[in-house]
């Protein structure tokens, strides 16, 4: 292409190649680096270019580092939200109380009797015999167990296959954190703090007699609140249709949880402290029949066992270490007053 | 086609620089060693055209490869190496006429043209910089700058047959060529030399006072 000339080219080349001639020739040689510096330049270049290089990984591991940081950050949201459905064996829940035996724990085909201060995975499948309940520790709230019942411990959810459990976020001590319970015919989750869910084969009954609960399912959802003399309770049949009604707050369907009740420790509580307890756990409400009895229940101290006892037996041993007595009353209420010196 | 010519020159001679640049990245001292061999001179005779002092050339080359290593990855092969390194070594060499002023360390600016005409080049905007000084310093840096901007072979041949006063046939055998591959060498170098005369718009005068214009037609 280029190289293809004319004659009339060829004349001009010749005056070019003349003219570039003088020019460069005019202008000599091109001045060069000695030796040394071209040495001493490379040796300085590759130098730089290997700190640049080690620069560079240098802030991609810091990169990769928070990156890292951020998907472990990522998995751990995702694994909370999600680990209700991996059966990962993260310690979520804790054995409080095993009572009447055959009951059993652990991951599926794995299952174990379970034993006081066992901790929980996410996933583990527990089992209730037909005379037995379990009390455990599960996200802050006192959940106890019921006979004959089936539950399954996820992360974030207990999830009821058949039985009933009970649910008190408003204990001593407790996180108040929502617990839910779900069920094939829907979900409950509380406002306030006690409430039970039993399923049985044919409906789902949820009752709650301190603070609110909300029932979901695909068709409702439904808010229920406890009131001072009165539970509310919400029933909901296989086909999906809601009824709710008012209900004591103590009875058959709360009775049970009292015997798988976790207990409390008495020394250095004061009487009005196991007391206000004790109400709760019965679903009372504690009353002082004067500001007299309210105040030696409120600065008194009690003594003794470290052990936890139950409901019943903290009555006995209020009233056999103080003067505060158990007076008659309507259901809801535990009545206290004084007795003789 | 002249200019179809000088255009894919260009397209392959950045195609080389940016797979040199990228071996470079990757620690190739075989890449290495050539950008050394092939751009260190240019980069020093730039260099040495702007400042007062070899010296200066000196440190000034060794802190814009070292600006150039750290910079190496941004690299993007848009324009040639040699621009590239230009760029940097302008922006060094503003620095250092900057600093040895404020330390007092350069004197007679005014009774030495050439200096003179550095210290305006490196403290003009880039796109207004003429890209030599002036005098009998003006027209050598402009022809040898000429030079540093064709490839390398084209440069050597040139040099060879015009300034050291080689016969092609003696070109040939330094450079292990053939005769007829020389003759081509040659002609395709004064044509590209021809080009960066256009380009720079040049109008020499020889320090001999002699015009040493380009022919019109090949302007």
């Amino acid at each position: 292409m280029t190289d293809r000339e004319t004659p009339h080219d060829r004349v001009s080349d010749v005056e070019e190649e003349r003219r570039l001639a003088g020019i460069l020739s005019q202008a000599g040689s091109r001045t060069a680096p000695s030796e040394a510096q071209l040495e001493r330049w490379v040796g300085h270049f590759r130098a730089s270019l290997a700190d640049a290089r080690a620069e560079k990984r240098r802030r991609w591991q810091i990169r990769a580092a928070g990156i890292a940081a951020s998907i472990s950050a990522v998995v751990a949201v995702l694994f909370m939200m999600q680990a209700p459905d991996l059966p990962v064996a993260v310690g979520v829940a804790q054995v409080q109380v095993v009572f009447g035996g055959n009951s059993v724990g652990g991951a599926q085909g794995t299952q174990r009797s379970l034993v006081s201060g066992e901790r929980l995975n996410a996933g583990d499948r527990l089992r209730t015999g037909l005379r037995g309940g379990l009390g455990i520790r599960y996200r802050g709230a006192d959940v106890r167990i019921g006979r004959d019942t089936e539950v399954i411990v996820h992360t974030t959810r207990l999830e009821l296959v058949s039985g009933v459990v009970y649910v008190d976020t408003g204990g001593l001590g407790a996180a108040q954190t929502d617990v839910v319970v779900a069920t094939r015919l829907g979900s409950v989750t509380h406002l306030g703090t006690q409430y039970v869910v039993q399923l049985d084969s044919d409906r789902l009954v949820s009752a709650v007699r301190e603070g609110q609960i909300i029932f979901r399912s695909e068709q409702h959802k439904r808010q229920l609140s406890a009131d001072a003399s009165t539970a509310g309770e919400i029933r909901v049949a296989k086909d999906g249709s809601v009824t709710e009604s008012r209900k004591p707050r103590s009875g058959e369907q709360w009775d049970w949880a009292v015997e798988i009740s976790p207990g409390i420790s008495l020394t250095g509580r004061s009487p009005d402290e196991v007391l206000i307890w004790a109400a709760r756990e019965s679903g009372r409400t504690l009353k002082y029949v004067d500001e007299k009895a309210a105040d030696v229940a409120r600065e008194g101290r009690l003594a003794g066992t470290d052990t936890k006892i139950p409901s019943p037996q903290v009555l006995v041993a209020v009233e056999a270490s103080t003067r505060l007595r158990f007076l008659p009353s309507d259901s809801a209420t535990l009545l206290v007053g004084l007795g003789k010196r | 086609m002249p200019a179809e010519q000088s255009d894919q020159d260009g397209q392959l001679q950045i195609a080389r620089d940016r797979r040199l640049a990228r071996r470079m990245l990757r620690g190739d001292q075989r890449a290495i060693k050539a950008f050394c061999d092939e751009y260190l001179p240019k980069l020093f005779r730039f260099a040495l055209s702007r400042l007062p002092t070899e010296q200066d050339a000196d440190d000034v080359v060794q802190v814009v490869l070292t600006n150039a290593a750290r910079r190496m990855e941004t690299y993007r092969g848009e324009a040639p190496l040699l621009g590239w390194l230009y760029q940097i070594c302008r922006r060094e060499i503003s620095k250092h006429l900057g600093a040895a002023e404020r330390h007092g360390t350069v004197v007679s600016f005014q009774q030495d043209a050439a200096t003179e005409s550095a210290v305006a080049l490196a403290t003009a905007p880039a796109a207004d910089e003429p890209e030599a000084v002036s005098g009998t310093d003006q027209f050598a840096a402009q022809v040898h700058a000429a030079l540093d901007q064709l490839p390398a072979n084209y440069a050597r041949a040139l040099e060879m047959k015009y300034v050291d006063g080689y016969s092609s046939k003696e070109i040939a055998q330094r450079m292990k060529l053939a005769d007829a591959a020389v003759q081509s060498l040659l002609a395709r170098g004064r044509r590209a030399f021809r080009r960066l005369y256009d380009a720079a718009d040049f109008d020499l005068e020889t320090p001999d006072g002699d015009r040493a214009e380009v022919p019109r037609r090949c302007r």
